[in-house]
């Protein structure tokens, strides 16, 4: 359904990186294209606007992903080219990682690995004693999981109830020990599900479920570097690096 | 007994019962403190158990989604354990809560060395936007309390087992001159202004006794030093607010002295009253230092 769009994404991301000449997480962003898309265009309450108090919300607690965030904002309109391409530079609104001061949709600064949960945890926390209906929406990397603060905070929303939480893995395969993460959410009485993350079917029917009375992850299987080779030939490589101009080519070749 | 967390109860239910935007969170599990306000204020008196971190961190969302949270725990383990989530989600992200301490300093020195904090008021002051208040009375708790705890800023409330029997009224971000002299300046800090009394209320001192630390009255102090002799007298490490005093004082000549803890692990796991000797923290060690330092 988005998958013109995504392939789009690829590009401008690329682009983007290749003209500006800077190190860029590519190889993070390409892995959660698809759950963004899905996400905001599909499953949350964005009717009135990202940064409307009455809106569902995102956090980014794997907060370097924003790049592809960014990417797909800008198809939808809600960020121009221009602020695109401001990426990393000074002053921009569009950082690394997002910052709940500037950067649109976003009420939770992130890039301190850990946080992210815990902070969306005391939101959905909070909503629940207001009595407000909406739900939040969290991704955390499968390295990230190795944070004990993580699995505090994932006792303390099954310990609540916090069925307005919805956590999404990125089960990228950066941690090198993280077995069954399914169990483990399962274990600490969460309601879980696992499914391919690229496939958009899938994350539409996994997310559009809000089980009762218990908070809720999906565990979605996730390539780093997804659909561009020389990224998913050597994702450690391309976690954080700048594109040169026989990469830019090779990279152009495949995705057109 | 800390009769400030007797305080905190008291002040708490009140707040509790006036705002709805309250929450206070627990870390001290398994205790069953104050199980009467859990029942009367259902969801808004938790404990959370032992996640210092996660509880700063959920405080944290709590606060972006508009409740005004209270976190109440052991000093060590709810500002140095946490540091990072104290740093990150309420400073950098310019968030309100409040975060009230017992066993500040080695008040809990008879567990053990893992149990003190000599550190925590220096550390937690080199947080932009880091509030620290150190009440010396369940009274000045309250007041300080009442005064700061809707602010909007993150605030750190240290409370302690010492009171003073100062009975001043004080205010937030305000030092009070509790008596003036000539011969030198002494800075008390919360529950040391008894000890600095004792030892010094009956010389040609200025005693300014702060119960806020950050922010920092550098207007009461430049206004009110004499001579240029400092005794600077914390229920810390010795000169951990020494960077705020300078800044008040940058253009003076100081000689300066120090009452509070050694720059080291306190591992004896004795009382404080029991340790004071050995640290100078009697009247008469103190009124030594005095007298070597306006000499």
């Amino acid at each position: 359904m988005y998958e013109k769009d995504i392939r789009e994404q690829k590009v401008n991301i690329i682009e983007m990186v290749h003209t500006t000449k800077i190190a860029a997480h590519m190889s993070p962003a390409m892995a959660m294209l698809e759950i963004f898309n899905v996400l905001l265009r599909d499953i949350m309450d964005i009717k009135n606007g990202i940064d409307d108090e009455r809106s569902d919300k995102l956090v980014l607690s794997n907060g370097h992903t924003a790049l592809a965030l960014y990417a797909v904002y800008q198809t939808l309109g809600i960020i121009t080219k221009e602020d695109f391409y401001t990426y990393k530079k000074k002053d921009s609104r569009f950082g690394v990682h997002q910052d709940r001061h500037h950067t649109p949709g976003t009420i939770i600064s992130t890039g301190s690995l850990g946080h992210g949960l815990p902070n969306a945890i005391g939101v959905a926390y909070a909503w629940k004693l207001q009595g407000k209906s909406n739900r939040i929406f969290i991704t955390v990397g499968d390295g990230e999981l190795n944070e004990g603060s993580i699995w505090e905070s994932v006792i303390f929303a099954a310990r609540m109830k916090l069925d307005n939480v919805c956590c999404i893995v990125d089960d990228n395969k950066s941690t090198e020990y993280m077995p069954d993460i399914i169990g483990k959410f399962r274990a600490f009485e969460w309601d879980a599900v696992e499914i391919d993350g690229h496939d958009e079917e899938c994350l539409r029917d996994a997310l559009s479920k809000q089980p009762k009375g218990r908070p809720y992850v999906v565990v979605a299987d996730t390539v780093k570097g997804n659909g561009v080779e020389l990224f998913e030939n050597n994702h450690a490589e391309w976690h954080e690096k700048a594109v040169s101009d026989e990469d830019y080519a090779i990279i152009m070749e495949e995705l057109r | 007994m800390n009769l400030m967390t007797s305080e905190f109860y008291t002040t708490i239910e009140n707040v509790l019962a006036k705002d709805e935007r309250v929450v206070v969170i627990l870390g001290v599990s398994g205790v069953g403190i104050c199980v009467d306000l859990s029942k009367k204020f259902p969801g808004r008196f938790i404990d959370a158990g032992i996640m210092e971190q996660s509880i700063i961190g959920i405080a944290s969302g709590m606060s972006v989604a508009g409740m005004v949270p209270v976190v109440y725990g052991q000093s060590t383990f709810m500002i140095e354990r946490p540091y990072e989530q104290l740093k990150v989600d309420f400073g950098y992200q310019k968030l309100g809560g409040n975060f009230v301490v017992y066993g500040g300093s080695t008040e809990c020195g008879t567990i053990g060395a893992t149990h003190c904090c000599p550190a925590a008021l220096s550390v937690l002051s080199v947080i932009p936007g880091m509030e620290i208040v150190v009440p010396g009375s369940p009274y000045e708790f309250t007041s300080l309390f009442m005064e700061s705890y809707d602010n909007g800023n993150p605030t750190i409330y240290r409370t302690s087992i010492f009171c003073n029997s100062y009975n001043g009224s004080v205010a937030f971000g305000r030092a009070n001159v509790v008596k003036k002299g000539s011969k030198a300046t002494i800075i008390a800090i919360g529950p040391m202004l008894e000890l600095a009394m004792r030892a010094l209320g009956d010389e040609d001192v200025t005693v300014l006794y702060y119960t806020t630390v950050a922010p920092f009255d550098t207007a009461a102090l430049q206004s009110n030093f004499v001579n240029d002799r400092l005794l600077l007298m914390e229920p810390a490490y010795q000169g951990g607010i020494m960077p705020q005093v300078l800044k008040a004082l940058h253009d003076k000549k100081i000689k300066a002295d120090f009452v509070g803890y050694p720059h080291e692990f306190i591992t004896n796991h004795g009382y404080v009253a029991e340790n004071a000797p050995m640290y100078g923290m009697t009247a008469e060690a103190v009124r030594k230092k005095y007298k070597e330092l306006i000499q």
